[in-house]
Order: C-alpha cells, then sequence, then structure tokens
C-alpha cells in the first residue's frame, strides 16, 4: 500500500471532519480498526480526539478582507489582500493556498488559489488569478471587500522533500499560473542552503519575477520545443540535482516524471496540486486521486511522487 | 554473514540479540526510544517463585548474560511477600546502561531512536526489510519481532483510561507497530474477565524520597513494606484488570503493597489515584515516577503473534517473535526465555537447520508450550508467569519447580547431554 501522509496531521485541524466519520488518512481506530496500527510519529491523533470531545477540532475560517491593490494585465489578475496577522503567518509555508470569493457570492463561487507572497509586516497576501472560467470572472467583478477562507496547505506534493533538501542543488521548473506555487517553495529552498536553478516555460509572461530571489540562475525557455525539452534534459541529468519541484500542468509533470525516473532516480520530485479543489476539508471528492492504486482525497495527501499518481 | 534484524531493544530483544551474536550471525537491535528494555525499565521483581527455577535454567541454557547483571542489580534477595517467596528486588535503572555494554562489547549494532513503522516483502511469507520512519530500509535474512504490546496511545485510550506517559513514551518516540501483522498475519488480542480487551500494566513507581522516614527505612531494612488501604478505599475492582496475574491475591486488593527496587518504590497496584493514596499514613507527600498518571497505566497484550514453539511466527518464512509479542507472558524472565530461543532459532534457520523446542521437561520449554496450548484451544484470558497464577501452579504440580541449583543444573546438563 502506499505511504500516505496527512497534511493536517498534528495541526491545528486535526483531527477533523473525517475522523468523525471514520475517514482519518492517519489513524486505524479513526479508520473504523480495533487497533492501533498507525505510521504516525506525530502526537496521537485519537488522543487529540478524545480531548476534542471526540469532534473534530478548530474549524477553518472564512474571514471578510479588504483589497488593497488590484492590477490585471490581459487575463492575469494579481490582488493584494489585508489578512490579520494570524493568517497571514499561517500561510508561509510552502504549498500554502486559499479561497476566495466576492463578498456577494455563495460558498460554491470560492476559488483556490496558491499565496504567491505574503508582507508580514504590512500583513497582506499577494494571489495571482488566471480569468478563465464563471467563478475567476465573478471575482474578477468583484469590489474591494472579498471573503477569504482558508488556511489550506496541501498546494503541492512532496513538501516533505522539499523541506528536507539542504545544502544541494535544486531545479524549480515554472509554467502557467503555477508559478505562485513557485515563490515560497524557492524560498524555502534558499533558506536551507541550497542553490536554485529555475526554468520559467515562456508560454506565459514571467510574472513571479520581482517576488523571487535575484541570486538564482533563471532560464527562459519555450520548454513545449525541442530545445525546451533538451535543456530539461541536461538540467534533469545533472547529478548535482537532488530535489526538483514542478509548478505547471499535469502535461509537463509527466514529462519531468518520466525525465527524472529516466536520467536523475535519486533525486526528489514534488509537484504542485493541480487538484480540481472545492472544498480543501476532504470531504466534496473532486479532488480525488489513485495513489497506487489506493483512492486518496488531493486536499489532505502527501506522499511520494516518485511512485506516480492518476488524477 | 548472516543478518538478523530485531525490533525492539526490551528485555526480549536484547536476549536474542546477544543469543544470536553468540551463535554468529550478524546483528541489528532497532529500538524506537533512546533507552533500552522497554516496559522492562519498571521491572524490579525476579526469582520469585519458579522464577527461581527459570532463572537457573536459562543460566545453564546459556542465557546468562543478562539474568547474571540481574543479579549483579538485585539490592534485595530471599525477599517474601504475599503469595510470593525468594523474590530478588533489582533496579532497572540500574541494569540499562549494563545491558548496553554487554551489547556493544559482543558486537551488536544497536540503532537507538529507530523507528520500526512497516515492513517490505519478498514475498507473502517472506520480509525482505523492515521500514524505519525516516523511510529508510533495514535488510536482513530472518527477523524478529519483539516490539512488545503495551500502546500505543490510542490503545490505552480506547482500552484503559488514557496515556499515562509510561516508559514507553509514545508521545515522544511514537507509537510501537506489529511487525507480524505488517507482515500480513492476524494478531490474537488478549481479553480480561468482563471480555474487553487487554490488561493494565500491574505496578506504578512512588519516588521514594517522596515517602516518609518510617517507610523508607522499612523498605530499605526489609525490601516490602505492606500498608492497609481504609476500608472505603479497598475494593476498586483492580485485580481483574491486572496483566500480573501472579499479583492479583486478595492481600494484594486490601494494602498498599511496596517494593524497594533501588531507584523506585514499586507500588503494586496497574494505578493509585494520588488524592486517595496520600491519606495512608506515610504517603501523606507521595509522588509518582516515570512521570505517571496516577488514575491510569499502560495497556498491554494486544498483539500475540501466531507462532509454533520454536518461536517463529505462524504463516511467515523468516520471521520469529519473542517477549509479550510472542504470548500472553508477564516478566523479564519471562522475556528472556523467549528471546533465547528466537535469537538462538532465529540463526539456526538462517543457516538452514533444524529449529530447536525446548523439552517439557525444563519449566522454560514448558512455560512456551503450554501457554501456546491454552491460546490455541481459544483461553485469551490467562496470563503466564513462572511466578504466579495458573502457570506457578502448573510448576508445582508437575514438579518442575525445584529452587535447588545442582538440581537444576544436573537437569540441563542431562538434557544438553542427550542432543550432543
Amino acid at each position: 500500500m502506499a505511504n500516505i501522509e496527512c497534511i493536517d496531521a498534528s495541526s491545528d485541524y486535526c483531527p477533523c471532519y473525517l475522523a468523525e466519520v471514520g475517514e482519518c488518512l492517519t489513524c486505524s481506530l479513526l479508520q473504523g480498526e480495533a487497533f492501533c496500527n498507525c505510521r504516525w510519529t506525530g502526537t496521537c491523533i485519537f488522543q487529540e480526539y478524545a480531548w476534542s470531545g471526540f469532534r473534530a477540532r478548530s474549524k477553518r475560517e472564512t474571514i471578510l478582507c479588504e483589497v488593497m491593490e488590484r492590477k490585471i494585465t490581459d487575463d492575469l489578475l494579481i490582488l493584494t489582500l489585508k489578512v490579520p496577522q494570524r493568517m497571514a503567518k499561517s500561510l508561509e509555508e510552502p504549498g500554502s493556498y486559499i479561497f476566495l470569493r466576492g463578498h456577494s457570492s455563495l460558498s460554491f463561487f470560492d476559488v483556490p488559489l496558491a499565496v504567491m507572497y505574503i508582507n508580514q509586516m504590512e500583513k497582506s497576501i499577494k494571489l495571482a488569478i488566471q480569468i478563465k472560467g464563471p467563478k475567476t470572472k465573478f471575482l474578477k467583478n468583484s469590489n474591494s471587500l472579498m471573503y477569504l477562507r482558508g488556511p489550506y496547505q496541501n498546494g503541492l506534493f512532496g513538501l516533505k522533500q522539499i523541506k528536507q533538501t539542504y545544502r544541494s542543488g535544486c531545479l524549480v521548473i515554472l509554467s502557467g499560473v503555477a508559478q505562485t506555487s513557485g515563490v515560497s517553495v524557492i524560498d524555502e529552498l534558499l533558506k536551507n542552503g541550497n542553490e536554485v536553478t529555475l526554468v520559467i516555460d515562456r508560454s506565459y509572461p514571467f510574472f513571479v519575477r520581482e517576488y523571487i530571489s535575484k541570486d538564482i540562475k533563471i532560464y527562459e525557455e519555450d520548454l513545449s520545443s525541442e530545445r525546451g525539452e533538451k535543456l530539461l534534459k541536461d538540467l534533469i541529468s545533472d547529478e548535482n540535482i537532488r530535489l526538483i519541484y514542478t509548478g505547471g500542468h499535469s502535461e509537463l509533470q509527466r514529462q519531468i516524471l518520466e525525465f527524472a525516473l529516466l536520467y536523475n532516480p535519486a533525486a526528489y520530485l514534488a509537484f504542485s496540486n493541480n487538484s480540481r479543489l472545492c472544498c480543501g476539508e476532504g470531504i466534496c471528492g473532486s479532488c480525488e486521486l489513485a495513489v497506487k492504486g489506493q483512492k486518496v482525497r488531493g486536499c489532505k495527501a502527501q506522499f511520494d511522487v516518485r511512485g506516480g499518481y492518476d488524477g | 554473514m548472516v543478518e538478523i534484524v530485531i525490533v525492539g531493544g526490551g528485555w526480549a530483544g536484547c536476549t536474542a540479540a546477544i543469543t544470536a551474536r553468540k551463535a554468529g550471525a550478524k546483528v541489528v537491535l532497532l529500538e524506537k526510544s533512546d533507552l533500552l528494555l522497554g516496559c522492562g525499565l519498571t521491572a524490579g521483581i525476579t526469582r520469585n517463585n519458579g522464577r527461581y527455577t527459570a532463572a537457573e535454567e536459562l543460566k545453564c541454557l546459556g542465557a546468562e548474560e543478562l539474568v547474571e547483571i540481574i543479579d549483579s542489580a538485585t539490592g534485595h534477595m530471599g525477599v517474601n511477600f504475599p503469595g510470593h517467596s525468594h523474590a530478588s528486588l533489582y533496579d532497572p535503572t540500574m541494569v540499562e546502561p549494563m545491558v548496553r555494554e554487554v551489547l556493544e562489547r559482543i558486537g551488536v549494532d544497536v540503532r537507538m531512536l529507530s523507528r520500526a513503522v512497516d515492513v517490505v516483502m519478498e514475498s507473502a511469507r517472506m520480509i525482505e526489510g523492515v521500514v524505519l520512519s525516516d523511510e529508510t530500509v533495514i535488510e536482513g535474512d530472518v527477523f524478529i519481532d519483539a516490539a512488545g504490546s503495551a500502546g500505543p496511545m490510542g490503545n490505552c485510550l480506547r482500552y484503559g483510561r488514557g496515556c499515562s506517559m509510561c516508559i514507553l513514551r509514545c508521545p515522544s518516540f511514537g507509537p510501537r507497530i506489529s511487525i507480524s501483522s505488517r507482515a500480513g498475519v492476524e494478531d490474537i488480542v488478549g481479553i480480561r474477565d468482563d471480555g474487553t480487551y487487554g490488561a493494565f500494566s500491574g505496578s506504578c513507581e512512588l519516588n521514594k524520597e517522596s515517602l516518609s522516614q518510617k517507610i523508607r527505612d522499612e523498605l530499605d531494612r526489609k525490601g516490602v513494606v505492606m500498608l492497609p488501604i481504609p476500608d472505603k478505599d479497598a475494593n476498586m475492582r483492580q485485580l481483574e484488570i491486572k496483566a500480573c496475574q501472579q499479583y492479583a491475591l486478595p492481600e494484594f486488593e486490601k494494602n498498599i503493597i511496596l517494593l524497594d527496587t533501588g531507584s523506585h518504590a514499586k507500588l503494586m497496584k496497574p494505578f493509585y489515584p494520588i488524592e486517595k493514596l496520600r491519606k495512608i499514613p506515610g504517603l501523606e507527600r507521595a509522588i509518582y515516577e516515570c512521570p505517571q498518571r496516577s488514575d491510569a497505566n499502560s495497556v498491554r497484550f494486544l498483539c500475540r503473534a501466531p507462532r509454533d514453539n520454536t518461536m517463529k511466527v505462524s504463516g511467515l518464512d523468516n520471521l520469529f517473535c519473542a517477549g509479550e509479542k510472542s504470548g500472553f507472558f508477564v516478566g523479564c524472565t519471562e522475556a528472556i526465555a523467549t528471546g533465547f530461543i528466537a535469537g538462538y532459532n532465529a540463526k539456526r534457520l538462517a543457516m538452514g537447520e533444524t529449529l530447536l523446542e525446548l523439552p517439557r521437561y525444563l519449566a522454560v520449554g514448558d512455560l512456551i508450550a503450554y501457554e501456546n496450548e491454552c491460546v490455541q484451544s481459544g483461553d485469551l484470558k490467562n496470563k503466564y508467569s513462572f511466578s504466579g497464577g495458573i502457570y506457578f501452579q502448573r510448576m508445582r504440580d508437575l514438579g518442575l519447580y525445584i529452587t535447588d541449583k545442582e538440581w537444576i543444573k544436573e537437569k540441563v546438563k542431562q538434557l544438553l547431554g542427550a542432543y550432543v
């Protein structure tokens, strides 16, 4: 069976609703088994469940936020939102995301958005939205107040792999609007003394440039071209590369996985979570994935993507 | 060289490691915490009743290292208390570093803070390696599951009264898992008289300095102190939940029995609320050690592996079991006995030799076989110890209970002669 860890295990939001219905990702007792049989090394989830009165622990908040700045170029909307300090703090980890909707919209208008940049002094967050379908169009038309629900953390698969990479060569490959997820990943990797090489797919404007450290080597290339493919192969084959993060569409991720398994099987991989996220709580099922045949919720599960998965 | 991987550094795992290493194997011993001996760190009573016979048998059979270490840490010899004769009270905290030294000296590769979380299977019946919590895989030829049966927290909460922060310290070092069950063999679950699962650890530890001078003096002098419990607190229905049936006698219900195990005073009850405890003269300022909740203790015996009398786990070709994992056994002498057979046979299996089954002519062999018989016939309630309960009665009935060292030596010698 695949080794699945829950992003929320032992967090402020654990145990969650899933515990109440015997669907916990981690605890065998909260999966309806008779005895302990977990791999989790953190605090005991069943113990936390008992102490919270056999109910899900604290729930995530929906808060009304002020839009401090709104910039639009072509189909790309960049919003700066004023948030409480607690919220800003809890969105620092790579993979953090929130749900956002206009203040007159109902909850099913919620758009899942990776947090691109956080200014702790100003208590603000920046989000990038590609205007594409009904939900994002409604968001574009919303006024200066918005509902934000969060914090959520599972915006990428392989958080553990990112966090345990120290003083090594790392490759970050970003494409399209998923570039947003790369900013905090690069920050985390640099914080741990890694040397980061960034590859930007030219098919979309490089809009995160101003949030990224100037000290890293950057390649800009059309990754669907032959030159782009060769560049990826060459960079991935470098044996100094210990971790490869791909923030981009699933086709690109499949290609990176294939190259990595062929040319650098020892490197850790991490991918942006491209699932359709609706509730973020493991309830709705829209993000369901199959990892080695095991069905898991994409909004909760962390696993080694080198084993592959079906979205 | 043959590689034997042992999961769990309690008495059973340590004995298995020493035995397999002495037989010439390369041995890796995995322990999740930062101390060896596991639950045995709160042990301290040996050589009481039939344990005397078993300890001597084990010495003669070649498992003398740990028995001798225990003897050397014994503070009181020949102590008698209700239902028990000639007990040795030893200090487990003194013993731990000594066990570590022996393991290092003979070349066992001891890996502390190494928590097993899963197994990798080579086939449906063969284990290839043990997965640690940091995802490294420890490969081996033969494996021994000596991970015990106590806890973890969820079990203590569901079948006990919550995590007592016992000596296993699951909140710090993570939960115990059942290796045999990860390898696909279903565990056998022990039950109490009322049908609920598991059993409580039978005793807890008090800080000696927190007891009155009079009690401390008496403990120093005699090793044992009995204090009557006020009538209204006397029936707390604790006997039926105890793992240690050898201490489930009426005297243990009506009295606080304290034993001097060196660093601690051992209180012979699974737990005793501190408010009630402090009403007893001399215990007004008593404090628990470990640390320990005074209204809870760890829950054990939820995961016995099905096995044969060579200690090999049924249904798997290269996994042995020892200690509480291998039976509803209570105590360090019992753990040493099962660990000895498991370690010895692990090496024999790896070399393609016939596995040893100890004859029932010895108490050690009979305990292992009798427990198996009882469990296979459906008895999930009884616990088995040389020191009391149904098994000590059996030892007396069959004449297996002997306290004459020379006689025991002669018995084992004849036996070994028959094998040579």
